[in-house]
C-alpha cells in the first residue's frame, strides 16, 4: 500500500491550491472549481484512511461528500446562470451586492 | 506565504504517526461498503437523496428561461401565436413564415396608429405663436424618421453577411429598432450616436441592453432621465427586458445622478 504520508502530502497540496484559488480568483466558476478541489482533497484523505484502517466508514463519508458537492455545484451553477442573466457577467467583483 | 505555511502544517499533522498507527491488514471490500451504506447509514442516505433531488429541482427552477415570451406563455395571456413565431424552430419555419409576416404587419399598423394618436394629442397643446417652430420641428422629426428607417434598412442588409449567432442578435436589434416608433421622443429628446454616453454605467444595463437602447435611439443619460413612468414601461417592452425592471432599477434616477455627477 502507498505510504499514507504521500497521500497526506498530495491532499494537503490540493487543499492549499484550492484555498488559494478560491480566495484570489474572480471568475465565479473557477472559484467553484477550487472549492471542489478542496472537497476532493478531503475525500482522498477519507478514502486513504478507510483503506488504512480497514473500515468502510471513510468510504461512506466520501460518497456523502461527493453527493453533497454535486448538489452544491448544481445550485451554484444555476445561481451563476441567473446572475449572468441579470448582470451579464459572473465576475465576483462586479456582483458584490445582494440587492438586485 | 500563509498558504505555504498552512500546507506545511497540514502535511505535518496529517502524516503524524499517531493518526496512522493502528493499521489493519484487512482490506475493506465493496460488499462491506454496501452493507454499511444500506444498514448503518440507511437514514442519512435517504436524507441525502431527498436533499439532492431538492437541489436539482431548485437548480432547474433557477435556470428557467425568463424571457418575455416564456413568461407570457406561463401566464397564458393568449399570445401563444407570437411565441411560436419567435421560437424560430427550423422544422415549422415554413408554416410560421406567413404568420410572422402577418403579425409584423399588424404590429406596424398598430404602431402607426399609436404614432398618429400621439400627434393628435400633441397638437392642441401647442400655442399658435409657436406654429412656425412647430413646423420646423415636424420637418426635423420627419427627417429623423427617415434616418432611422435608413438605419433599419442598413441593419437588415447587414444581416445576410453575418453568421447565425450574430444574426440572431441583429434580428433582435432590428425588432427593437422597429418599436422606436411607439416611443414618444418629443419628451425624451433626440440624440445620435455621436453624443452618446456610456449607458453601461447605469446599474442593470449590460453591453447588449446598451446596444438595444442605442438601436431604439436612446444614447444619452439625459434621455433616460427624461423618462416618464409611461415611457419607462414602453421602453421596457421595446427592449424586451424583464417586465418592470427599468422602473425597479430606477434607470431615470440613476441617469439623473450620473448627469449631476458629470456637471460637477
Amino acid at each position: 500500500m502507498i505510504d499514507p504520508a504521500l497521500v497526506s502530502a498530495l491532499s494537503a497540496l490540493m487543499f492549499v491550491i484550492g484555498l488559494g484559488g478560491a480566495f484570489t480568483r474572480k471568475n465565479a466558476i473557477i472559484v467553484l472549481m477550487c472549492i471542489e478541489l478542496m472537497l476532493n482533497a478531503a475525500n482522498m484523505q477519507f478514502a486513504a484512511a478507510a483503506v488504512h484502517h480497514g473500515d468502510t466508514t471513510g468510504w461512506v463519508y466520501t460518497l456523502f461528500a461527493i453527493a453533497i458537492a454535486a448538489s452544491e455545484v448544481a445550485i451554484g451553477l444555476a445561481i451563476f446562470l441567473a446572475v449572468y442573466g441579470q448582470h451579464e457577467t459572473i465576475s465576483l467583483d462586479d456582483v458584490d451586492v445582494l440587492k438586485n | 506565504m500563509g498558504l505555504l505555511a498552512l500546507g506545511m502544517i497540514l502535511v505535518s499533522v496529517l502524516s503524524a504517526d499517531s493518526v496512522w498507527a493502528n493499521s489493519s491488514d484487512e482490506y475493506p471490500t465493496t460488499s462491506g461498503l454496501a452493507d454499511s451504506l444500506l444498514n448503518d447509514w440507511a437514514l442519512p442516505l435517504l436524507i441525502l437523496g431527498i436533499l439532492m433531488s431538492m437541489a436539482m429541482i431548485g437548480a432547474a427552477y433557477l435556470v428557467r428561461d425568463e424571457r418575455m415570451e416564456n413568461l407570457l406563455w406561463e401566464f397564458g395571456t393568449g399570445e401563444t401565436q407570437v411565441i411560436e413565431i419567435e421560437e424560430e424552430d427550423d422544422d415549422d419555419d415554413d408554416d410560421n413564415a406567413d404568420d410572422a409576416v402577418e403579425e409584423e404587419k399588424a404590429d406596424e399598423s398598430a404602431d402607426e396608429e399609436e404614432a398618429e394618436e400621439v400627434e393628435v394629442t400633441e397638437e392642441p397643446e401647442q400655442p399658435e405663436e409657436l406654429e412656425e417652430a412647430d413646423d420646423a420641428q415636424e420637418a426635423e422629426s420627419v427627417e429623423r424618421q427617415a434616418r432611422m428607417d435608413e438605419e433599419l434598412e442598413e441593419r437588415r442588409n447587414r444581416l445576410e453577411s453575418l453568421d447565425e449567432k450574430a444574426r440572431k442578435k441583429e434580428e433582435e436589434l432590428i425588432r427593437v429598432a422597429e418599436k422606436a416608433k411607439t416611443i414618444d421622443f418629443s419628451t425624451l429628446g433626440f440624440a445620435s450616436a455621436s453624443d452618446s454616453d456610456d449607458l453601461q454605467r447605469i446599474k442593470g444595463v449590460g453591453p447588449f441592453i446598451a446596444e438595444k437602447l442605442n438601436a431604439l435611439g436612446i444614447y444619452t443619460f439625459s434621455q433616460l432621465a427624461n423618462m416618464t413612468p409611461e415611457i419607462e414601461e414602453e421602453v421596457n417592452v421595446a427592449i424586451e427586458f424583464f417586465p418592470g425592471r427599468i422602473k425597479r432599477d430606477e434607470w431615470a434616477n440613476q441617469a439623473r445622478t450620473l448627469l449631476g455627477g458629470e456637471e460637477e
